[in-house]
């Protein structure tokens, strides 16, 4: 057998491997949540209160409950909870509840004359465990006027299952603040932020003297830094325990291996922290770095920050739509599940194909090194070796074409798992990371080993996934049409080699391409660039690199700066001689 | 194996040929530095340098190292200066440019050998340069077939550390290679000096050298400026003794010429007329004391703008670069610093040689180039061809000049570099 069919055969077991472990992803589970129609309780307080819903972690309290009538929201419709308490609630439980007091007669609205009321309280738990826009009204008589909560930020109300077009609603919030608003024609209204409902609302509707509709909505809440964050941080945390301890072998056992092979002491040492520090300068790495932390904030509590979320732009970086407190929807989910695109309004795939595309050709891949979650992630992991001072492993041609390789199975994955019946999401590692920061108690199925892969990889070679990001790939096709540039001056260029060993992506041709339209300024921009910045941080000659977005040059080499941040260490330890 | 002590063991034969060395060498160096001197606008800062020259050639000491310290001789700029004072040890360039050695090492080896070489083996033979004499360790990549044979001629009588270098430098397993060469290396020097190495040292080092190089880029930014700042003499005698000199003390030597020559741009105190060719030296390394390419050119009118030699701006030119911080990351950078900006011909492909000229073109408006070969020096005449076509391609005239370290040729060397200049001066560069 000679060597191309081996190495053939090897890339076809390699494929068929990881063809196997996506299919098969849903069924080796990392860490799984139980049901939350299992874990949550319902416990029915007849207190003074407002007919409210409230949460304490999976507990689930019935406010005001005297008289009241409590609901379950299942596929056959509402279903009558025994005793207003439920230690599990019904298997096909939609995970909605309700309730709803008698119809009783009284002066609300203080003009001297009773009217009708209907108060009635309403809670949707499940918005933490998948996926899932849909809301499902409760289309019955019994709760006459309803609202739902399709998307953060937006309410829509009905009444007795009609829309309630144009109507003037009053919202009482948790602290008391009273907001006014009028719905639009389809019964919407975006009156609200994603702050303002978190605490629980109070919608009150009066569509003449004699009538008053009442109702209290909350959501499950996922308070950051409380409890229940702290156990919705559980698994995240376990994957950076094992990646840790699996880095500690790694390096002991590199360590024995060196020494058995007899190689250099020096190299032996692979573990080396110094009290050196290099002092940094501001400049792009610095705003880059502001950049990635600011978009790592806003895609884990962004709407949580701005009180809203743009939910119609779909980033495309793999930051995990799960958590829905994000500043925008993600472009992922639905180039891996092409079917339920499909089924969705005609709106959503132009909304989709449109912030595609117009991320695509205004950034590129400028969103991997600036924006995407998991390339921080991997970037702060790769600080942590330089500041640890750790051997690394560094990759070579034939490492690299092996890397790429797998990237075209993981796009054949991305893109066609979900057409057959599968789901990518079982098995991308970006599950693992902001539904987790932001207090979402997301299943890990896959997903939990390979975030550990991500880290243990990230740390030893800096952006090690983001070589073989399907979505990253996909961003960087059409990358000839993207305002993005990489340049290069190829006289002033050494070839020096420095920008090939800097770059995370292993990009070769910017070091050994001399010829060009114009020399003096080669287009480099390859599908794999994510515009670090690293070749052009670490090059050594003035203009020989640079970076342009729609012709603005952002980045330029420069000698100087380079020299300053190399001969950059931080004063505190003199050398003895000298 | 040989313990090289004394004077007190030469036969008289031995101790004459060995006086007459001692004239003669003093007296090539000091002609030189004296013609150096001579030249007009000196900076007052220049002196350390021209001193360190004079040290080392002309009263013949050791070169100024503090107490304890080691010397490593090193044969090329492919041998990673950081890696010895990370160590402990001093680099010192050993490359020769003496006539009188060269003369010794005609004795010894071939005709044809390169001068270079042979005042090497000279140096090692007449045993009479202490700079080169106390060196504890012989650091020779194997670049030129020269170079080869002298690594093998010196590992038979000092001890020597010879580093393998890879003919190309695209693929990445040669690049490789050669960090197992400077591992290699690095085991070597911890025999000689006892400093193991590590990564805080070394980061040390790269800050010690950064600052080098940082002050030389500063001196290559006042060296563009036209009309010139400095002349290309004064900016070769900087270079060769930073071969010499103790680096932090270099750096300082620099910084106060650097200091000097802003000095003199504010007062718009140019060193030449505008109207000087302003020539590019490019070819086999210029090696001190034979300065006698630069002094021609200058002595005759010409401006030696800028240089592309081993010994002149690119021995320290190249900085590595560390992108990983990790100790094996920095030999990386090391390796790639030796191996791939290098234009050195002993590569077997390196077009790269041509793009640097022609960014040096624009960078210091040279309007001329001069092709030094030292004969015997294959490689560089290798590719004068490419360079000629190259240099025709783009309208600047270019001459071959063919010489070693003698001075017989030295008027004949006199009428071609002035009729170069004249050339230049006075029309052939309006194409």
């Amino acid at each position: 057998m000679n060597t191309r069919m081996k190495q053939g055969l090897a890339a076809g077991l390699l494929a068929a491997a990881l063809a196997l472990v996506a299919w098969f992803a849903v069924d080796i589970p990392f860490y799984t949540w139980s049901d939350p129609l299992e874990r949550a309780s319902l416990t029915t307080l007849r207190d003074d209160e407002a007919l409210s819903f409230s949460y304490s972690d999976d507990a689930i309290t019935l406010h005001g409950g005297e008289g009241a009538n409590i609901y379950a929201l299942t596929e056959a419709g509402l279903m009558e909870l025994e005793n207003g308490k439920a230690d599990s609630l019904p298997g096909d439980c939609l995970g909605t509840l309700a309730a709803v007091k008698p119809a009783f007669r009284a002066d609300t609205d203080g003009d001297g004359v009773a009217e009708t009321v209907v108060d009635a309280a309403r809670t949707d738990l499940a918005f933490t465990y998948d996926y899932d826009h849909t809301v499902h009204a409760l289309s019955d008589d019994r709760v006459p006027f309803d609202v739902l909560y399709p998307r953060r930020g937006q309410f829509v109300f009905t009444l007795n299952g009609a829309p309630l077009a144009s109507a003037a609603v009053t919202a009482t919030l948790s602290d008391g603040r009273e907001v006014a608003f009028t719905t639009d024609a389809s019964g919407v209204s975006t009156a609200l932020s994603i702050n303002d409902v978190r605490g629980g609302v109070t919608f009150v509707y009066r569509p003449d003297g004699a009538h008053t509709f009442r109702l209290h909505y909350q959501i499950e809440d996922n308070t950051v830094f409380s409890l229940r964050w702290l156990k919705a941080m559980m698994p995240f945390t376990l994957i950076l325990l094992i990646a840790l301890v699996l880095i500690i072998l790694d390096v002991l056992a590199r360590r024995a291996a060196y020494r058995k092979r007899g190689l250099s002491e020096a190299r032996a040492r692979i573990f080396q922290p110094s009290a050196v520090r290099k002092r940094s300068h501001f400049g792009f790495e610095i705003v880059r770095w502001g950049v990635m932390l600011l978009s790592f904030a806003g895609l884990i509590w962004g709407g949580r920050l701005l009180g809203t979320t743009f939910s119609k732009v779909d980033l495309p970086v793999l930051a995990c739509p799960y958590n829905l407190d994000q500043t925008t929807s993600a472009g992922c989910y639905w180039f891996s599940h092409i079917t339920e695109l499909l089924e969705r309004p005609p709106s959503y795939l132009f909304w989709f194909l449109g912030s595609f595309v117009a991320f695509a050709l205004l950034f590129g891949r400028m969103l991997c090194g600036f924006v995407c979650p998991l390339g921080f992630l991997q970037d702060v992991t790769h600080e942590a070796r330089m500041a640890l001072r750790i051997e690394g492993i560094t990759l070579n041609e034939r490492a690299y074409a092996v890397l790429r390789f797998i990237k075209w199975v993981m796009l054949t994955l991305f893109l066609g798992i979900g057409l057959i019946g599968g789901s990518f999401c079982d098995l991308c590692p970006a599950a693992a990371l902001t539904p987790a920061l932001a207090g979402f108690k997301t299943s890990l199925y896959f997903s939990g080993f390979m975030m550990i892969a991500v880290i243990v990889s990230g740390f030893f070679k800096r952006r090690c996934f983001c070589n073989i990001c399907p979505m990253g790939y996909l961003l960087g096709l059409p990358h000839k049409a993207s305002l993005a540039r990489l340049k290069k001056d190829a006289v002033a260029c050494t070839e020096c080699g420095a920008c090939y060993e800097a770059c995370p992506m292993g990009i070769k041709s910017i070091f050994t391409v001399r010829e060009g339209k114009n020399e003096r300024a080669i287009d480099v921009t390859t599908t794999d660039c994510i515009f670090c910045g690293d070749c052009i941080r670490k090059c050594p000659e003035d203009g020989a690199l640079y970076m342009t977005l729609a012709g603005v040059k952002l980045y330029n080499a420069s000698r100087m700066a380079f020299l300053r941040d190399q001969a950059g260490v931080r004063k505190g330890k003199r050398e003895k001689h000298g | 194996m040989d313990e090289k002590n004394n004077i007190v063991q030469l036969t008289p034969m031995e101790a004459r040929r060995r006086e007459r060395f001692d004239r003669k060498q003093t007296a090539t160096a000091e002609k030189m530095l004296r013609r150096v001197r001579e030249l007009t606008h000196c900076p007052k800062a220049l002196t350390p340098f021209l001193d360190t020259l004079s040290q080392v050639f002309v009263d013949r000491q050791d070169v100024s190292h503090p107490r304890n310290v080691p010397t490593v001789g090193t044969y090329c700029v492919m041998v990673p200066p950081e890696l010895i004072y990370a160590q402990g040890a001093m680099p010192v360039k050993l490359c020769g440019g003496s006539y009188t050695a060269f003369a010794v090492g005609d004795d010894t080896a071939p005709r044809d050998a390169c001068p270079l070489v042979k005042a090497v083996m000279g140096f090692e033979d007449i045993d009479a340069m202490p700079a080169y004499q106390n060196c504890a360790l012989m650091a020779v990549p194997v670049t030129c077939d020269c170079k080869k044979k002298l690594a093998g001629w010196l590992s038979e009588r000092r001890p020597t550390a010879v580093l393998h270098v890879p003919a190309n430098r695209d693929r990445d397993e040669d690049m490789e290679r050669f960090v197992r060469e400077l591992y290699a290396f690095s085991d070597h020097l911890s025999e000689i000096t006892g400093v193991p190495l590590t990564s805080e040292k070394l980061s040390l080092a790269f800050h010690r050298l950064a600052e080098a190089q940082t002050q030389l880029s500063r001196f290559i930014a006042l060296r563009r400026r036209h009309p010139t700042l400095i002349r290309g003499t004064f900016a070769m005698a900087v270079m060769n003794a930073a071969s010499y000199t103790w680096v932090p003390g270099w750096t300082r030597q620099l910084t106060r010429l650097n200091d000097e020559l802003e000095g003199l741009a504010k007062s718009n105190t140019m060193a030449v007329k505008d109207n000087q060719p302003r020539l590019l030296l490019t070819g086999s390394p210029v090696i001190f004391p034979n300065f006698k390419l630069p002094l021609l050119i200058e002595e005759m009118g010409g401006l030696l703008a800028a240089d592309e030699t081993c010994m002149g701006e690119r021995g320290l030119y190249d900085p590595p670069v560390i992108v990983d911080s990790s100790l094996n990351g920095m030999m990386r950078a090391l390796a790639n610093r030796a191996t791939r900006p290098c234009t050195c011909p002993t590569f077997a492909d390196n077009r790269r040689r041509l793009y640097r000229v022609r960014q040096m073109i624009g960078d210091y408006h040279i309007q001329g180039v001069v092709y030094h070969v030292l004969r015997g020096c294959l490689v560089y005449d290798y590719e004068y061809a490419v360079m000629e076509a190259e240099m025709e391609r783009l309208g600047i005239p270019i001459i071959r000049v063919e010489t070693d370290y003698n001075e017989e040729d030295v008027e004949q060397l006199r009428i071609r570099i002035e009729a170069f200049i004249e050339l230049i001066k006075y029309g052939g560069n309006d194409t």
